[in-house]
């Protein structure tokens, strides 16, 4: 797979968002770490830069395969701007989270929708992310989240910590998360996301490490949701380039509704 | 025996009060199995009704995919090439109506609200026939062919705080997987009283549905209305025998009315109807059994005095059994006529239950708020025959008894 990174990296993905999309940093773990301490440090490798990705999605539902291309804009964790180019028929789909608003513009009714409520466990393009999952600020799990560490495991050959994570709040779509945390690199491989009941939502898997000088991250994440039959999405980066500067008003709904 | 008639005539009219109030118990009964089975009768008949029109037609044509899968809806699973098949299939002799929908989930999403419900594509000429929403319209109109327009419940409406004219966003993911997104004008409200419908669903032009989902000239389901209901499953073959012909008889199905699964339920309300009946009936019996037991017994006296002038056992037990008869023929005709009046006036208004049934937590799918009860001739006739039957058994054992009492004791009995 071919790369393309430029410039000094302090990475952070943020539409992959998902906790476990992180770099670490130098040292490695030489001392007996608690389960608070592992969760931040997969926490805290959030450096806040920009960056602008390539990223195609490709989602397998029994037999059938639907790729879909987008380009994604980040800055920090509070802003992001992502727009389909393909299919035809998501062209020129775009969403916009500024904070915690997150903004969908539809070129088919030339709206722009704010997803509240039911519509943010609402599948993504017909993915198995919800649109939820895409708002996830990393930051925020050592927040609202009680941590303990299970133990250890090798998970894909590599050994993990085990981390379980009980959110403090009853409401919580995600109310378990179970982090298989890399032990010299502080990815999460694996995540188990729950319900409240106990009941298995999703999984996500993190894929394709790729290193720079000291930097680890994954260029492939796959997310299986449970509820649905048969049915698993993956996110492959193309391409990414990092420290760029974001054209003024990209975080704006003007440029969500631009044609 | 001719004397014995007179006499009893005689009797009856002698102590009208007890001879009213006797014959009042036996009408009670008679108006509560009248009205009862008028009304079970038109509930039954409203069940019927609304299952054909609103989900199994006389027969329904669908993806085998999407039978199976009915309870999500997948949208995929459409009767592909529908308008070819709709072509083969008019040319059958029986059919009455056709029309096609598309049925999905989705969100709809007003200003400041949105919320999880079901889209029904319809044809609104077609579906005319088969549930024909201008009834249950309380505000605002019905669809026109093509229009960006939608009708929805009314408690959908509420939820999302929309009105007449405002604009909804329907958001969608389509067959391929891609979501797509159209605003809609809300032309009307509709209330049908089915709970599940006026909360959760609405109503837009088939092609838009079909534009939504990218399933242009593809629908889920076909419905066809016959001359005959009784047909269905022989049109159902013919229908079964153009499939295989094309070819598609593994992936397409016609299904008679009498064959879908909604069907299954039916005995069970039914059961549970007769039990109802059942139940109204033996309370009936027992009022009327308590009634002509006191009415006979109150009389021992009197038969003593009769005894005693000369008239056998068989005399008393005769002239007491006829007067039962006269009492039951009045009750008969008392009960029969209020209640038949009662059943008829309420099949002309119906009886609207839709401000109760609002309050209850759950409903029962298809159950009309109003019911017209049915009132027939054979209701009539079994509600006769057992008031008569019912009031001479009760009559029966009493007669005999007293009229086998010595005439002295029953000289000395005195229920004062």
């Amino acid at each position: 797979m071919n790369i393309k990174i430029r410039g000094e990296v302090m990475n952070k993905f943020f539409l992959f968002c998902l906790v476990v999309l992180i770099l670490m940093p130098h040292h490695s773990a030489g001392q007996e770490l608690t389960a608070e301490a592992i969760l931040a440090r997969l926490d805290d490798n959030m450096v806040f830069e920009t960056a602008y990705a390539e990223i195609e999605m490709v989602i397998t539902i029994g037999r059938r395969v639907i790729k879909k291309e987008l380009i994604s804009y980040t800055k920090g964790t509070e802003n992001s701007f992502i727009e389909f180019l393909s299919p035809a028929r998501d062209r020129g789909t775009k969403m916009l989270k500024t904070g915690k608003v997150l903004k969908v513009y539809f070129p088919s009714a030339e709206r722009v929708m704010r997803l509240s409520g039911h519509m943010l466990k609402q599948s993504m393009m017909g993915s198995d992310f919800s649109y939820e999952d895409m708002t996830e600020n990393a930051e925020e799990l050592k927040k609202e989240y009680q941590v303990k560490l299970l133990g250890e495991e090798i998970f894909n050959d590599i050994p993990c910590y085990v981390l379980e994570l009980e959110s403090r709040d009853e409401s919580k779509t995600y109310f378990f998360r179970k982090i298989w945390v890399d032990k010299e690199k502080f990815i999460g491989h694996k995540v188990e996301f729950s319900a409240k009941s106990g009941k298995l939502l999703k999984v996500m898997t993190a894929g394709d490490i790729q290193s720079f000088k000291n930097r680890y991250y994954p260029t492939r994440v796959t997310m299986v949701d449970k509820l649905r039959e048969n049915s698993k999405t993956e996110m492959v980066l193309k391409s990414i380039q990092f420290d760029i500067v974001i054209p003024e008003g990209t975080f704006t709904e003007r440029n969500l509704m631009r044609r | 025996m001719k004397k014995i008639i007179q006499l009893a005539w005689r009797n009856i009219w002698r102590n009208w009060r007890r001879t009213i109030l006797t014959s009042l118990a036996v009408a009670f009964g008679m108006i509560s199995i009248i009205f009862s089975y008028s009304y079970l009768e038109g509930v039954t008949e409203s069940i019927y009704k609304n299952l054909i029109d609103i989900e199994l037609g006389h027969v329904k044509i669908v993806s085998r995919e999407f039978l199976r899968l009915e309870r999500i809806m997948p949208k995929e699973h459409l009767v592909y090439d529908s308008k070819e098949l709709e072509a083969d299939i008019s040319s059958l002799p029986g059919i009455s109506a056709m029309t096609e929908r598309i049925k999905f989930y989705l969100i709809l999403s007003s200003e400041d609200e949105n919320e999880p419900c079901v889209g029904v594509g319809i044809d609104p000429e077609q579906e005319k026939n088969f549930f024909d929403l201008r009834q249950h319209l309380i505000q605002g109109n019905y669809l026109q062919e093509s229009a960006a327009e939608m009708v929805i419940g009314d408690s959908l409406a509420q939820k999302l705080g929309v009105g007449l004219g405002d604009e909804l966003l329907a958001v969608t993911t389509d067959i391929n997987y891609s979501t797509y997104a159209l605003t809609f004008t809300v032309a009307g409200i509709f209330k049908t009283g089915f709970t599940f419908m006026d909360k959760n669903f609405f109503y837009i032009p088939i092609e838009k549905a079909q534009e939504l989902l990218d399933c242009q000239g593809e629908v889920h389901e076909i419905m066809l209305l016959l001359d005959d209901a009784e047909n269905a499953p022989e049109i159902s073959s013919e229908i079964t025998a153009i499939l295989k012909e094309k070819g598609l008889e593994d992936t397409i199905i016609a299904i008679p009315w009498q064959d879908n699964f909604w069907m299954s339920y039916l005995p069970l309300a039914e059961i549970i109807f007769s039990g109802i009946l059942i139940i109204i009936m033996l309370i009936a019996a027992l009022v009327i059994l308590n009634t002509m037991l006191m009415a006979v017994l109150e009389r021992t006296h009197e038969i003593g005095i009769i005894k005693s002038m000369g008239m056998r056992n068989g005399g008393v037990v005769s002239l007491i059994l006829v007067e039962s008869i006269f009492i039951g023929l009045l009750g008969v005709f008392i009960g029969g006529s209020v209640g038949s009046g009662l059943s008829l006036l309420a099949q002309n208004t119906g009886l609207d239950f839709t401000r109760m049934m609002e309050k209850m937590e759950f409903e029962f799918a298809f159950f009309s708020p109003i019911i017209y009860p049915k009132f027939t001739l054979g209701i009539l006739l079994v509600a006769i025959g057992f008031g008569l039957v019912t009031t001479i058994a009760a009559a029966f054992y009493p007669a005999r008894k007293a009229s086998r009492l010595e005439p002295v004791e029953a000289l000395r009995t005195s229920l004062k």
